[in-house]
């Protein structure tokens, strides 16, 4: 079995459309949560977020050729893909690109719903039912004819793969926090068995749309707490109620250790381990125990061959609901046992919101800047610890802490935990 | 070391019937799913046929109605395929523990209705954007891809890991070969994989018209138009339905007395880098992903009998299939028999792949090749076995499944005859 080196870190996120100004920002405990300004959102209970502007599309390559065919998270994904692979600096011409991986994970929707939109109203008949035949004649004679490629779920792989001629293995994974750190896992594997030498792998959401939060608004699962701005978003706090969203994207930069250190590439952390397990009750009744986060952690102990007790960092999930806090807690505590006393964890999402399909990706970049750096990032607005989350969560304040391993964790609204495990190098 | 890995379950909801052995049954009879659409009302649309599921049940597979709520069209398909592929394993709940039970599923996320979608934008054009639709809790959940996993390991007991893939038409071979990975790493004992999609939508349908991809040849014989190698071939397809099988770490399979249907030995994937909705004519990323798995399986060309080929009836794919064939296997194309489980159920898009591994899986089991049908005049150019139109009994000692899709991923599996 071949030994896995992070060697490139991208991460765009409302704090910066860089690794370099989110992680320093972080660090600083800034926030990019404020009131949504990219559509109205006063129809919605939920109004905060974390919204990328004036995304510097040329910065990363991307031309307005192939931007018509993106949407806005294909473009951060592609983004954070870019940065990480000039970090990383492989010759990828030398290497072949078919021992190339790219795995990438999304929660991306039917493309924009907006290309739609004139044929909808077109065949909408006066007492609102509409006629699909006319829909169905319009649409055809008018509707952007590329809007089903835009909305292809996969196509974060083609265009990284078709930048760089990187040809070897893949899987775009659909799902939300889960989905981004089950690519970097998977590529993981991968390299560890040997079937590609080199991998980017990573997580995006475009969160801040009027589309995403008319599917989420009535799930109950967002802050509404508006009047707050950046503390809205207030992981493991009494006084929080759901999570802030926000856009972006993070990937890794993957390659065989050996490999790396003979190139006198600069080294992150070694991957250890993966996880993943499933509370296959949560659609009706949740395990408020986190039983699921719990095997997850189990798993990534067993693989990495670690204690509990030499873990020194966790980059937890926080969503910020009050469920889903107290249960990955006690999801925690149980793994860890006595262990969990000692734990030093933090919560990323006060700063950069919830970048639902790219949060577990950027917990993992978190976790290996912070065990490259030795610090830690915080967990903003926590003024209140909920005593049903007992923990060091590194409150509102970045710490220096040296690190030998640290984990990477993620949730899925659906029951998922996933979780990866890093070794300082 | 990696763990072996066997294939002890298939369930399906197919155009060819609603289980894997009447699908089996009708794949070898060569016998036409393709009909009429009959999900909406496609008169102002320029397609008007599909691979339909018809007389579904959902309710025989799931009794419990507060667990069919949030089922889609698919996912109900998926769920059910799931129900079945555990049956005939003999793997319910209690073999293995929850967690080592895992679930690796292909599939789309829903689309929303026309008259939702419709009401949505004219709230929000006739309020000058002001005001915005909330949709409803049960809408977002039936159309979110994930909620049938979720459904399928509570009735289960999955708790293991799980990932819903969506490579377009190469999905479920990607959840196929992901899941035969958990199994060879050790991280599960016992994976669900497959896929299941429902793309006979008016957005789908749509979508996949105007980039000119469905055939508009043959509406008044439907069961005539999907014809993969043939001279006469000019889109594909759409088609519904699921099929998901059980893999198995062969050693625990064994020790419980399962009957082993086949063997996973080869898993590739790849990507093209080429155009987004194109394969390249010279089938490079294809090869490359068949000589992955090849190489996997460790079994050289001539060790393969069967090709349950990606065969998709549009002029492109099945002419850079067929290069990409001859390139891997060489003097030995002409020996193999392929033939393309399209040309009777139509493109079941995320699902395809695993269509293409259950006939690969009765291939090796029944030792008889499913034929590709409507090949009536085999395209001059294309000058492969096809099995046409009538299936064919054969050695199958193992067989390989393709998957190409839109955006240029591959994934291929090969699956070998159980032999100790």
């Amino acid at each position: 079995m071949k030994r896995v080196a992070v060697t490139g870190i991208g991460i765009v996120s409302a704090l910066g459309a860089g690794t370099e100004p989110t992680w320093s920002r972080l660090l600083r405990g800034d926030s990019a949560i404020g009131p949504i300004t990219a559509f109205d959102a006063s129809s919605f209970s939920s109004r905060v977020g974390a919204e990328i502007r004036d995304f510097p599309l040329a910065d990363f390559g991307i031309k307005p050729r192939t931007a018509r065919l993106m949407t806005r998270g294909d473009q951060f994904a592609f983004a954070a893909a870019t940065l990480a692979l000039r970090e990383a600096g492989w010759d990828l011409e030398a290497l072949g690109g078919d021992r190339a991986a790219v795995f990438t994970g999304g929660n991306k929707d039917v493309s924009n719903p907006d290309h739609l939109r004139d044929a909808c109203l077109a065949a909408r008949n006066p007492d609102g039912s509409v006629d699909i035949t006319r829909f169905g004649a319009i649409a055809t004679d008018s509707v952007y004819p590329l809007f089903y490629v835009e909305g292809l779920p996969g196509s974060s792989l083609f265009f990284i793969s078709e930048a760089y001629g990187m040809t070897g293995p893949n899987a775009y994974f659909a799902g939300t926090a889960e989905s981004g750190l089950s690519a970097i896992g998977t590529a993981f594997r991968a390299l560890k068995r040997g079937e590609a030498e080199v991998a980017l792998a990573g997580g995006f959401e475009e969160a801040i749309t009027w589309w995403n939060f008319s599917k989420l608004d009535a799930l109950g699962i967002l802050s509404d707490l508006n009047e707050l701005g950046a503390g809205a978003s207030r992981s493991y706090d009494k006084g929080r109620n759901g999570s802030v969203l926000g856009d972006g994207a993070a990937f890794l930069a993957l390659e065989e250790l050996s490999f790396a250190q003979k190139r006198g590439a600069v080294v992150y952390a070694e991957v250890t381990g993966y996880g993943a397990a499933f509370d296959n009750r949560a659609l009706l009744s949740p395990d408020p125990g986190g039983a699921e986060v719990a095997a997850a952690l189990r798993a990534v102990l067993r693989e990495a061959g670690m204690a509990a007790d030499s873990v020194d960092y966790l980059a937890s999930h926080g969503s910020g609901t009050l469920l889903g806090d107290v249960s990955e807690t006690r999801g925690i505590r149980a793994a860890f046992g006595p262990a969990a006393d000692n734990l030093v964890a933090s919560a990323v999402k006060g700063g950069t919101g919830h970048l639902v399909a790219g949060a577990g990706a950027l917990n993992a970049a978190v976790a290996a800047l912070a065990t490259k750096h030795g610090r830690v990032p915080p967990t903003l607005n926590l003024e209140q610890l909920d005593p049903d989350c007992e923990l060091d969560w590194t409150p509102n304040t970045a710490r220096e802490l040296a690190i030998g391993n640290s984990i990477a964790l993620a949730r899925g609204i659906e029951g998922q935990a996933s979780a990866l495990a890093l070794r300082a190098i | 070391m990696a763990r072996r890995v066997a294939l002890t379950g298939i369930g399906a909801v197919t155009p060819l019937g609603n289980d894997a052995p009447t699908t089996w049954a009708a794949l070898v009879g060569g016998q036409s799913g393709i009909g009429p659409l009959t999900t909406f009302d496609s008169s102002g649309f320029k397609v008007h046929i599909g691979g339909m599921v018809r007389d579904f049940d959902l309710a025989r597979a799931v009794p419990e109605p507060r667990l069919r709520r949030y089922l889609s069209r698919a996912g109900g398909f998926a769920v059910a395929a799931v129900v079945e592929a555990l049956a005939d394993a003999g793997a319910p709940a209690g073999v293995y523990e929850p967690g080592e039970r895992g679930i690796s599923m292909a599939g789309s996320v829903g689309r929303p209705p026309l008259h939702e979608l419709t009401e949505m934008l004219h709230l929000r054009e006739e309020s000058g954007g002001a005001r915005l639709y909330r949709q409803a809790p049960s809408a977002v959940m039936i159309r979110a891809q994930n909620v049938p996993v979720a459904v399928m390991a509570q009735i289960g007991a999955f708790q293991g890991p799980t990932a819903s893939i969506n490579t377009a038409c190469a999905a479920s071979a990607h959840s196929i070969g992901e899941g035969y990975r958990w199994i060879q790493d050790g991280a599960a004992k016992l994976v669900v994989a497959g896929g299941s999609d429902a793309l006979t939508t008016y957005l789908d349908v749509l979508g996949f018209s105007l980039l000119g991809a469905l055939t508009e040849q043959f509406a008044d014989q439907p069961e005539r138009a999907s014809r993969p190698f043939d001279r006469d071939r000019s889109g594909f397809v759409l088609g519904e339905g699921a099929i998901m099988v059980v893999l198995e770490d062969l050693e625990a399979a064994l020790a419980r007395g399962a009957t082993i249907q086949a063997e996973v030995v080869g898993f590739g994937s790849s990507m093209n880098a080429y155009r987004i909705t194109d394969s390249p004519p010279d089938g490079s990323g294809a090869v490359q992903a068949m000589a992955a798995a090849l190489a996997e399986s460790g079994l050289k060309p001539s060790g393969i009998d069967y090709i349950a080929a990606h065969g998709t009836s549009t002029p492109g794919n099945d002419s850079s299939e067929t290069i990409a064939i001859k390139k891997v296997f060489g003097d030995d194309s002409a020996r193999l028999a392929i033939s393309s489980p399209k040309s009777m159920a139509g493109h079941l898009t995320a699902a395809a792949g695993a269509l293409n591994v259950l006939a690969a899986a009765g291939a090796i089991r029944e030792q008889t090749a499913p034929p590709t049908i409507n090949l009536d005049n085999q395209d001059p150019k294309l000058d492969l076995d096809y099995v046409a139109n009538r299936c064919r009994r054969l050695e199958v000692r193992a067989a390989l499944v393709n998957a190409f899709a839109f955006g240029g991923t591959n994934a291929c599996l090969v699956l070998s005859r159980f032999e100790g």
